[in-house]
């Protein structure tokens, strides 16, 4: 998914839900900051280097192919642009090796996706959005594991099923391997990572073997992935993001109520079903980005000119607060809600035996340890629990 | 990171320094180990590939061409071993040519980082342009064992000291619930 999605349409499913155009403004821009707010980006602003929800191409390449390095990428990925739709995932005859990485196959609809909107409740409209993209990404990135893994993220033999009038018809894609060049949807001709038979190689992270098609709406195709034993999988992303649009306006409304308990595979059609077919043409019509159609989708939806995304909005706001009062800054709240979300993934990852996100140190059983970084979530969850028994107190 | 792996690494890191210094105090002995550690890494690297392939690859979707790989360079890496004598420029070669690939990538990145105004770019484009003209400057010694051994001796320190760093770092992520 890209902005079309991550900031317009959330910006929809914001509003549909009940939010403000403001709070659904910052809802937007919470998801849209998750697929750019790298370490590149926090060097800059001085945020915490631990806060990062993503990985710039420079960034991958220079990590290595050590522990640390493959860790530190799965956390990312893992945590918020693949979340893994069964951690206790199993297949019969396959090393423990094996299923460590293919448990990590994100799917919609899983347990940790509870957990992240759970936690979601704790923080602001950042943490909302940053949820927001979670989920999000739970449909689109399907069927690929957010760790570099060549028996999971490798995938061949692509075809486009397009429609007809006389049913359906397959037409084989073509991928090339030059990073500037433009994908082309008329030709079908695509661009995807090269085919490296190395298991930690960075190009079998992801959907990169599969290029930018998980992230175009409009596409429907079929294709073998490396973990599917020969069996073929087609992927409807009209109809994923449909799914994913209807979960986040459900999930945000459970959001706004703080005793609705969230389910799994719930979906709030009813609220999007005045507006269905307006959301499938913009879903089905063949471009690579349709920000312009989600714009003026959520401009008809509150009456208010949506701005365009600019990711310098917040930046002056964080660089000049005092150091004590950065997270009660926007950019703060969301450096603490992406390190919240990181420390919560990477220890369920933990708790089910598989360390391929790393190590995790419970705060209860064994006082602080490990980064940094993550002292700054310690903090905050101390204050918060001071200002809740301060509220208590006084309403006692 | 475990307590375990840490104290592996270290000594791993301790030696590799050690065998560092030893290469250079001799490099008569040291041009022969290099050229020797350089096959045996071949050959571990193949046989590191057919197991990867028993425990992974084979359930994969076309995984058997890993075990086709494993063979293929298992199989050259028992032939330079056979080999008695080789010769000094293919083993400099083969470095330079890692140092020139190293020192292009990293330029790329100093490039990425500029445009997206990161603060380290210079020290990137400091260091890609240092391994490319020693990796140019190299090829002027071709014949020459010597600097082979200081050229093997510097990327050995290197990940020497990597890996002791990385030991050494606090890995763990702290869960507050």
């Amino acid at each position: 998914m890209q902005e079309d999605f991550h900031y317009y349409a959330t910006y929809c499913a914001a509003y549909l839900a009940g939010y403000s155009h403001e709070e659904s403004l910052e809802t937007g821009y919470a998801s849209q900051l998750v697929d750019l707010c790298s370490r590149t980006f926090l060097n800059k602003v001085h945020g915490p280097l631990s806060a990062a929800t993503t990985q710039l191409q420079a960034e991958l390449a220079d990590e290595g192919s050590d522990i640390i390095s493959l860790q530190d990428i799965t956390r990312i990925w893992s945590s918020f642009h693949f979340l893994p739709g069964d951690l206790n995932a199993s297949v019969e005859k396959r090393s423990k090796k094996y299923l460590n990485r293919y448990r990590l196959i994100c799917n919609p609809n899983g347990d940790l996706l509870v957990d992240t909107i759970n936690l979601a409740r704790k923080g602001g409209m950042e943490s909302k959005g940053l949820a927001m993209h979670v989920l999000a990404d739970t449909w689109a990135h399907r069927y690929f594991a957010g760790t570099p893994s060549f028996v999971i993220n490798d995938a061949g033999y692509f075809f486009e099923i397009i429609d007809t009038e006389d049913g359906t018809e397959e037409i084989a894609i073509e991928f090339k391997h030059n990073p500037v060049a433009p994908d082309d949807p008329v030709k079908h001709i695509y661009t995807a990572s090269i085919r490296q038979e190395s298991e930690y190689s960075i190009m079998n992270l992801g959907h990169g073997r599969a290029g930018h098609l998980p992230d175009y709406s409009y596409i429907k195709y079929s294709f073998l992935p490396a973990w599917g034993g020969y069996e073929k999988i087609v992927k409807d992303n009209p109809s994923d993001y449909y799914h994913a649009f209807c979960q986040m306006v459900y999930a945000l409304k459970v959001l706004r109520n703080s005793g609705e308990v969230f389910e799994k595979d719930r979906y709030d059609e009813e609220a999007v079903k005045p507006y269905k077919e307006r959301i499938m043409e913009i879903l089905t019509r063949r471009q690579l980005l349709a920000s312009n159609d989600w714009k003026e989708f959520g401009s008809f939806l509150s009456g208010r000119e949506i701005e365009d995304f600019d990711i310098k909005k917040y930046q002056m706001e964080y660089t000049q607060a005092g150091e004590k009062d950065k997270n009660d800054t926007f950019l703060g709240r969301f450096f603490i809600a992406a390190l919240a979300q990181k420390s919560m993934v990477t220890n369920k990852i933990f708790m089910s035996g598989n360390l391929l996100a790393g190590y995790s140190a419970d705060y209860r059983s064994k006082g602080f340890k490990g980064i940094r970084d993550y002292k700054k979530l310690v903090e905050f969850r101390y204050r918060e629990r001071i200002n809740e028994y301060g509220k208590n107190k006084k309403n006692n | 990171m475990g307590r375990t792996r840490r104290i592996i690494d270290i000594v791993a890191g301790c030696v590799m320094l050690l065998v560092c210094f030893l290469l250079m105090t001799d490099p008569g002995f040291g041009y022969g180990f290099a050229i020797l550690f350089l096959i045996i890494s071949m050959i571990a690297y193949g046989v590191r590939l057919l197991a990867y392939y028993v425990t992974m690859a084979r359930f994969k979707v076309g995984g058997i061409s890993v075990l086709y790989k494993g063979l293929l360079i298992l199989d050259a890496g028992l032939f330079a071993l056979c080999l008695k004598n080789v010769p000094k420029a293919y083993g400099l070669l083969y470095l330079l040519g890692c140092l020139l690939v190293d020192g292009i990538v990293d330029i790329l990145k100093a490039n990425e980082a500029r445009k997206l105004e990161a603060r380290h770019w210079r020290y990137r484009l400091f260091f890609g342009s240092g391994k490319i003209l020693i990796a140019f400057s190299g090829l002027f010694f071709l014949g020459s064992g010597d600097v082979l051994i200081l050229i093997y001796c510097a990327g050995l320190a290197h990940s020497a000291i990597t890996k002791i760093i990385n030991a050494l770092r606090r890995t763990e992520i702290v869960y507050i619930n």
